[in-house]
């Protein structure tokens, strides 16, 4: 156990000694990472030691051996050197593991190995291993219940700007979907969240974001670094960015508006237009739009690079022509792929279409669009123009008690 | 993509359906901001409030809180100050309302900076054993508090003329069920509603006509007794006053409402204006005891329907009624809330699941401790012949006693450039911060020493 590591003290040859303060692991990417170096406070303060520097290493009398202690590399108590040192960073720390979706933190953590090398293999949670780590004995107690094997878990320091780290791809929470991630972090403190949120590759973070509750995106987005922020905010869901966008400091959010490509910065501005108390301020405008004219074969083909992109895909909104944009007919997905590749998409399309106006007020709305039974309602300006839909989703949210909003799943979008 | 000829015109619904379609009143201006070089009117931006309503948001909950801050301890040791030394003590707390609201302050600061509780951050910077010294001393002194919480459910039951014996039991059986069975929410509503009660205390303070003369003595000349009796109000005045669990309750509090590092700013006046609203309230329950039951001689309470007395001014034969139904509300709201934020506390050291959305076979630590609060409470608040004041007040001294522990994890956690950043203590939040641990730890020691050479 660390904690009975932790009460070593480092002996060398000239028969100097010194307490062991700390051990840091390296390569935090393997599933088992081996402890590389220690930090001991002798006479002279604080000195680094590679572990293999380790000669001789006595449990019974909590001694370790080493040849000259004074060899070590010195170092100020402020600035300790960099990596993942355990007894610091991630004992005492909250952990998640990820096998057992579980947020606790790390009571203890289980090294096991010889004099030779030490590896880090599990983490000990529950009241079990609080006794022996304040009698310094150890009694066997750990359940193997409360012991996690250390492949499956993540330590998290609270820190949201925390750069050193396992690489983008062994970090293992990135396997979760993005709901169980943000389920997750529900309960963790804002700034370890945004760690999480912060390390996560781009695009699950932008899912992740937008599964939790407004407030606490507002929280985590804030403490996100500013290349990292603008990009997430460019991958997330149009309708969930103008959101959060709308809750931030208007400063701040201009800032955004300007620095995020051209098509996104429009489509948020188009969104932000509108009250959040309007249809307008609900809907979503990234949705696929096909011209009347063509055929089934011309719009697959066009469809094709249009529909790759994440977005509401369910159905198509048929338009005159992309610069008019004004809606004449909706034609579900599987009526694109039903049909022949002949037939014109206009003769295809339902012309009998139930609309909604940007500016009504959003709930009423939300209760016809889910009393339509249908995935959204197109929502169509005073001049005609397509503007967006309003998806089941965003329906679902507008409708549902402040308690369900989180949990309520995203289907469509 | 090409622009094909268009499809055969067809007739449209234009518009849906007028009736149907309801716009929301007034139409907000929005911002108007240049983006890309354009200028754009954006209505999508939540607008800070205003003005008053904005204050009565941001306030709000503090003077809620504050108000029903005064629990059974604290009425007692008020009324008893009051019925005691008269407005001997009133310069005690104008000096700890200074107090209370840097440590409440200090607090709240801790809270938004880092999103975490108290204890967690203990652990996580002291490492596991001062966080279980802060964790035995919070478990102490709450039980302590838990106990008169029941002590006071009981002794407004017995001015209803209910007995105790019926009233307590159910009272816990009740606190216990609406916590666990999750309609808490709605019924915390009532319990506060019922300690509104307590502001008939300043109406009495006024209607009892104190002597102005005596009560400006009392509050700008520090009067000090080198007797047990005396140093043993003292320390409960200031245990009662700052009392750990209201740094505990501060700082989560501030967790919950997801108040942002960057956004500190208005909660500071809210910690500041309610300690100072919270402690007129009971400079008012002094003052209104002093002269109505001071005003006859020195007297020590030892009932609950002693310390009634005090509204008599106000409410004259109803006033019994009257104190019982405020000290049932606030006996009630803290019984339910001590218990729960105790095993808050317990399950986080130990990184336990927490939570009352969870059952006893996920959660046993939390529910195990929260029903164990509860019982024991209400089981040592029925032993019998035993006066309620004295208890009351010995409960907040031993609280007193607790209190440095805390106060001096506070400071230095607020003192932590790692942790807090830009909203590290300043000069001045040291200075009184220091000092409040200064005093009460020189109050408790002194108490101990009389204690110990009167023997």
């Amino acid at each position: 156990m660390l904690s009975q590591l932790l009460r070593f003290h480092v002996t060398d040859a000239h028969g100097r000694r010194a307490r062991l303060v700390d051990v840091a692991i390296a390569g935090p990417d393997q599933d088992y990472p081996p402890v590389d170096r220690l930090l001991v406070r002798g006479a002279h303060g604080l000195r680094l030691l590679p572990w293999s520097a380790i000669t001789g290493f006595d449990r019974r009398v909590r001694l370790a051996q080493v040849a000259d202690l004074e060899a070590g590399q010195s170092v100020s108590a402020g600035e300790w050197p960099a990596g993942v040192w355990l007894g610091r960073d991630v004992l005492d720390g909250i952990i998640i593991n990820i096998w057992r979706r579980h947020v606790t933190v790390a009571n203890d953590l289980w090294l096991a190995g010889n004099s030779r090398g030490l590896r880090l293999r599990a983490a000990a949670t529950g009241p079990r291993a609080i006794l022996p780590r304040l009698t310094g004995r150890f009694y066997s107690l750990h359940a193997r219940r409360t012991l996690y094997d250390w492949k499956y878990i993540e330590f998290l320091r609270g820190d949201p700007l925390r750069t050193e780290t396992r690489t983008a791809e062994h970090w293992r929470i990135a396997r979760l979907p993005a709901g169980e991630i943000a389920h997750l972090a529900g309960p963790l403190p804002y700034l370890h969240a945004a760690e999480l949120v912060g390390r996560l590759p781009e695009a699950l973070a932008a899912d992740t974001l937008e599964e939790m509750p407004l407030d606490r995106q507002v929280q985590i987005f804030e403490e996100l670094s500013d290349a990292r922020a603008r990009a997430v905010l460019a991958l997330m869901a149009p309708e969930v960015a103008a959101d959060l966008l709308g809750r931030l400091d208007p400063d701040l959010a201009r800032r955004f508006l300007n620095r995020l490509p051209r098509p996104q910065s429009e489509r948020l501005i188009e969104l932000l237009r509108y009250p959040t108390n309007t249809v307008g301020g609900a809907m979503t405008n990234d949705i696929v739009r096909v011209p009347a004219g063509l055929t089934v074969g011309q719009a697959r083909q066009a469809l094709r690079q249009q529909l790759t992109e994440p977005g509401f895909v369910h159905f198509l909104y048929v338009v005159d022509d992309e610069q008019h944009n004004r809606l004449r007919g909706v034609l579900s997905l599987r009526g694109l792929v039903v049909a022949e590749a002949e037939q014109v998409i206009g003769e295809l399309m339902n012309r009998d279409l139930l609309k909604l106006a940007p500016l009504e007020a959003a709930r009423p709305a939300a209760f016809r669009m889910l009393e339509s039974g249908l995935a959204a309602l197109p929502v169509v300006g005073g001049d005609g123009r397509l503007l967006g839909a309003l998806t089941v989703d965003a329906a679902m949210r507008l409708v549902a008690p402040r308690s369900w909003r989180a949990q309520v799943p995203r289907v469509f979008s | 993509m090409s622009t094909p000829p268009g499809p055969p015109r067809e007739p449209e619904l234009e518009q849906p359906l007028a009736g149907l379609n309801s716009r929301p009143r007034g139409l907000r201006q929005g911002l108007q901001m240049q983006v890309h070089g354009r200028t754009v009117r954006l209505r999508g931006f939540q607008r800070q409030l205003k003005g008053p309503w904005r204050w009565l948001l941001i306030l709000g909950p503090g003077l809620i809180a504050a108000a029903a801050g005064n629990d059974a301890g604290g009425i007692a040791t008020y009324s008893a100050a009051g019925a005691q030394f008269g407005y001997d003590l009133i310069w005690v707390m104008l000096l700890i309302t200074v107090s209370l609201a840097v440590v409440q302050e200090m607090c709240a600061r801790l809270g938004a900076a880092t999103g975490r509780g108290l204890l967690d951050l203990i652990r996580e910077h002291y490492g596991l054993r001062w966080a279980l010294l802060a964790l035995a001393v919070i478990l102490l002194a709450n039980a302590g508090l838990i106990i008169t919480e029941f002590v006071g459910v009981g002794a407004a039951a017995e001015l209803l003329g209910i007995s105790p014996w019926l009233a307590v039991p159910a009272a816990a059986l009740l606190v216990w069920y609406l916590v666990i069975f999750g309609s808490y929410d709605a019924v915390e509503k009532i319990f506060l509603g019922m300690t509104l009660v307590f502001f008939a205390y300043p109406v009495a303070a006024i209607l009892a006509h104190p002597d102005a003369g005596a009560l400006l003595r009392g509050a700008l000349v520090p009067t000090i007794h080198f007797n047990q009796a005396y140093l043993l109000v003292l320390v409960g005045l200031m245990g009662t006053t700052i009392t750990p669990y209201m740094q505990l309750f501060e700082q989560s509090s501030m967790v919950e409402r997801a108040v942002a590092r960057r956004h500190y700013g208005p909660e500071r006046v809210d910690s500041y204006v309610g300690a100072i609203f919270s402690n007129l309230m009971s400079i008012a329950m002094i003052v209104a005891t002093a002269a109505t039951l001071h005003a006859k001689g020195a007297t020590i309470l030892q009932t609950a329907a002693d310390a009634a007395k005090a509204l008599e001014p106000v409410a004259g034969p109803a006033a019994k009624v009257l104190f019982a139904v405020g000290l049932l509300g606030a006996s009630l709201l803290a019984g339910a809330v001590l218990p729960l934020a105790t095993a808050y506390a317990l399950a986080e050291t130990f990184g336990q699941p927490k939570g009352v959305s969870l059952d006893f076979r996920r959660a046993p630590l939390f529910f195990g401790l929260f029903t164990i609060l509860i019982v024991l409470g209400a089981g040592l608040a029925l032993l019998p012949n035993v006066p309620v004041i004295p208890l009351l007040v010995a409960v907040q001294v031993f609280n007193g006693a607790l209190l440095p522990v805390i106060l001096f994890f506070i400071l230095r956690l607020a003192n932590n450039a790692r942790l807090m950043g830009d909203l590290k203590n300043r000069q001045r939040e040291n200075v009184l911060g220091w000092g409040t641990a200064i005093l009460v730890t020189t109050a408790v020691v002194v108490l101990f020493a009389v204690q110990l050479f009167s023997h």
